[in-house]
């Protein structure tokens, strides 16, 4: 559809997919999407578009101080305290890389040194919160069901040079700093790949494209074009014609399992049939 | 130069007059055959001529001149526009007029001239032929005035026909209005809502849209079931347009059975019997939807709703657009009205129906429109 003329749906498209960029805060949505209720706690798909800045938790608020209580080492901490102080730093900057928590964690008990024994506590309590339900962990990544499921874009501009690490940053939030690269882009020109690396990643607060952080963003590139969320034409990045797509009425009629803002997003991504080699090629020059 | 000046033409773009005229020879119908010559000393011009004699001229000024002919002493002067031109001679003064002849002067007739296919005649002939030829210039003139005057009044009827066509037009449609009260359907709305357990405040805005796009370009034909092409929408290509047209496809559902109908076959509406909606407000002839279906401009009628009163999608409609409002700035509520408006000539003139939803949706909207029939 082009110009818009008399007796056209061209302005309505225009207008809906303004509101499809710039989505409402958390609506239920129940009544005219019922089919979603079941899967989500929260909005599905279509994440909000706006960079919001990376949030650090404060270590006081962690109350793992080992001093004031006279508690000699980090393996004295109850379960209970250590199970709180997971569960509120993975509340604030969840999904949370294991590495992350962890300095987090031992930052917060006055700790320095990540030892063996220190480690395995800390797995073992990740894993006895998430048989609970409390978490859930993807490959390195913890975070909330519905943390994992709708991606948020941080700006990380501001944490410190060994946090602001690519390896860091959940695949969903890469995927989506890519889609937003391509969102920002021309229509009907669209993006080279590269460029939409280097801008995807300049928006979150890495400044230079490296040939790790291009390593890294493959994965996600990758599954944004096998998602149908991103097209690749004569080089160039366009959105695929699924990008608005919610979950429950993507095109198989499946709620994909791997789409950007679902549940399990990361791990069935690798069970995914590959790229057309010829793609792969093209992006990757 | 042609023979006589044939085929030449004067500043007027006339046939010069018929004469020859050498550098020592002059041949004219009145002043016969002559031997002529031309010199000038100083300031003066000495003309020599057989037939006239001996000429001594000088400019005195600008359209001003003296002359010697034969010792006998001339004084001309012309001076003033072409319509009224002063001449002055040693004898006096007269006024004459340019036309596309000639001459005309009207204090000394005789003196009058005219030049027809390069003859040149002048006193009372000449007289004769500005006046033949001024009738004639009058007489076209009047003509011309006339059918002026008889187009102008031509189109000054047109036009008040058409203004009155127009108003009739306006009047008519203006009859066939379905007319409803906010007062009437919304409570109908809100009814419906309730009994499915709609909370309207809960949704998107991006499917409040979308339901709101499934009222007008789908309940507004007659249908309960989203079909693009039924709907006047190209078959989506880009991912604005997809997204679009899932989202009416997925919120009409919700819609429909919210109203009580479903789709059959060829997603043209049979209403559930009951509907479970009673038409409270005041419908105008319109006894049900099937009636407000009805097009205006071809006066074709598609298939619709077979009994349901078009009370019920007008209300779920207004709440739907007054919700919406309530999440949106003023301008995206105008153009949301405007879109909307648009979308519904997508498939061809606006039904009745269309025409009383877009009257409920800019009341629901809070933006006044004035409607005008599509071109």
């Amino acid at each position: 559809m082009s110009e818009a003329a008399l007796g056209s749906f061209d302005a309505l498209v225009r207008l809906h997919r303004s509101l499809i960029c710039d989505p409402d805060a958390r609506p239920v949505d129940s009544a005219l999407r019922p089919a979603r209720v079941e899967e989500a706690e929260a909005w599905t798909w279509v994440p909000t578009f706006e960079l919001i800045p990376y949030r650090c938790v404060d270590p006081i608020a962690l109350a793992l101080a080992l001093a004031p209580e006279g508690t000699a080492s980090f393996h004295d901490l109850s379960d209970d305290r250590l199970d709180g102080a997971i569960r509120h730093v993975v509340e604030v900057e969840g999904p949370i890389h294991w590495r992350v928590l962890a300095e987090r964690l031992l930052d917060a008990a006055g700790v320095t040194r990540l030892g063996s024994r220190i480690r395995e506590r800390i797995e073992e309590r990740v894993e006895a919160l998430e048989q609970r339900g409390d978490l859930i962990q993807q490959g390195p990544f913890v975070g909330r069901a519905s943390q994992l499921r709708v991606p948020r874009l941080r700006d990380w501009s501001a944490l410190p040079d060994e946090i602001r690490d690519l390896d860091h940053v959940p695949d969903t939030e890469l995927m989506l700093a890519l889609f937003r690269a391509v969102l920002d882009a021309d229509d009907a020109e669209g993006i080279p790949a590269d460029q939409a690396m280097n801008d995807g990643i300049h928006r979150m607060g890495f400044v230079r494209l490296t040939r790790n952080a291009r390593e890294r963003l493959q994965a996600p590139l990758e599954a944004l074009l096998r998602e149908g969320m991103l097209r690749l034409q004569r080089g160039s990045l366009h959105l695929g014609r699924d990008a608005f797509l919610r979950s429950a009425e993507s095109a198989a009629g499946d709620p994909g399992p791997g789409r950007v803002g679902t549940a399990a997003s990361d791990v069935v991504l690798e069970s995914r049939p590959p790229l057309d080699a010829a793609e792969l090629r093209t992006i990757r020059d | 130069m042609a023979l006589f000046k044939v085929g030449e033409k004067d500043r007027e773009g006339r046939q010069k007059r018929i004469e020859h005229t050498g550098p020592y020879l002059r041949a004219s119908r009145t002043g016969g055959l002559a031997l002529r010559a031309q010199g000038r000393v100083g300031a003066v011009n000495l003309t020599g001529n057989t037939r006239r004699g001996l000429r001594v001229s000088t400019r005195l000024a600008k359209n001003t001149q003296v002359a010697f002919q034969n010792g006998r002493f001339i004084l001309r002067g012309r001076y003033g526009p072409d319509a009224a031109k002063l001449n002055v001679s040693k004898s006096g003064f007269s006024i004459s007029t340019k036309t596309p002849i000639g001459a005309v002067n009207w204090i000394r007739p005789g003196s009058s001239s005219a030049k027809i296919a390069g003859i040149q005649v002048r006193g009372k002939n000449a007289l004769y032929l500005q006046a033949i030829y001024l009738t004639l210039a009058a007489a076209l003139t009047l003509v011309q005035l006339v059918v002026t005057i008889g187009l102008g009044i031509g189109q000054a009827v047109f036009w008040l026909i058409g203004q009155l066509i127009d108003r009739w037009r306006r009047a008519a449609a203006e009859r066939e209005r379905l007319d409803f009260r906010i007062a009437d359907i919304a409570p109908i709305g809100t009814r419906l809502l309730v009994e499915h357990g709609v909370e309207l405040e809960q949704e998107s805005r991006r499917d409040l849209l979308a339901a709101l796009v499934f009222c007008l370009v789908t309940l507004g034909r007659g249908r309960t079931a989203f079909e693009g092409p039924a709907a006047g929408m190209p078959a989506p290509e880009t991912a604005s347009e997809v997204a679009l047209d899932a989202d009416v496809r997925a919120v009409g559902e919700q819609v429909a059975r919210w109203l009580g109908v479903g789709a059959d076959r060829d997603g043209s509406v049979e209403a559930v019997a009951g509907g479970g909606v009673d038409g409270g407000g005041a419908g105008g002839e319109a006894d049900g939807v099937r009636g407000a279906l009805r097009v205006n401009a071809d006066g074709t009628e598609s298939d619709g709703l077979k009994s349901m009163r078009p009370e019920a999608p007008l209300g779920v409609l207004y709440l739907l657009a007054r919700t919406f409002a309530d999440k949106v700035d003023e301008a995206t509520r105008a153009e949301t009205l405007l879109s909307l408006d648009d979308a519904c000539l997508a498939a061809g003139p606006r039904t009745r129906l269309q025409e009383a939803m877009l009257d409920v949706l800019a009341e629901g909207l809070g933006v006044e429109m004035r409607l005008e029939e599509a071109a």
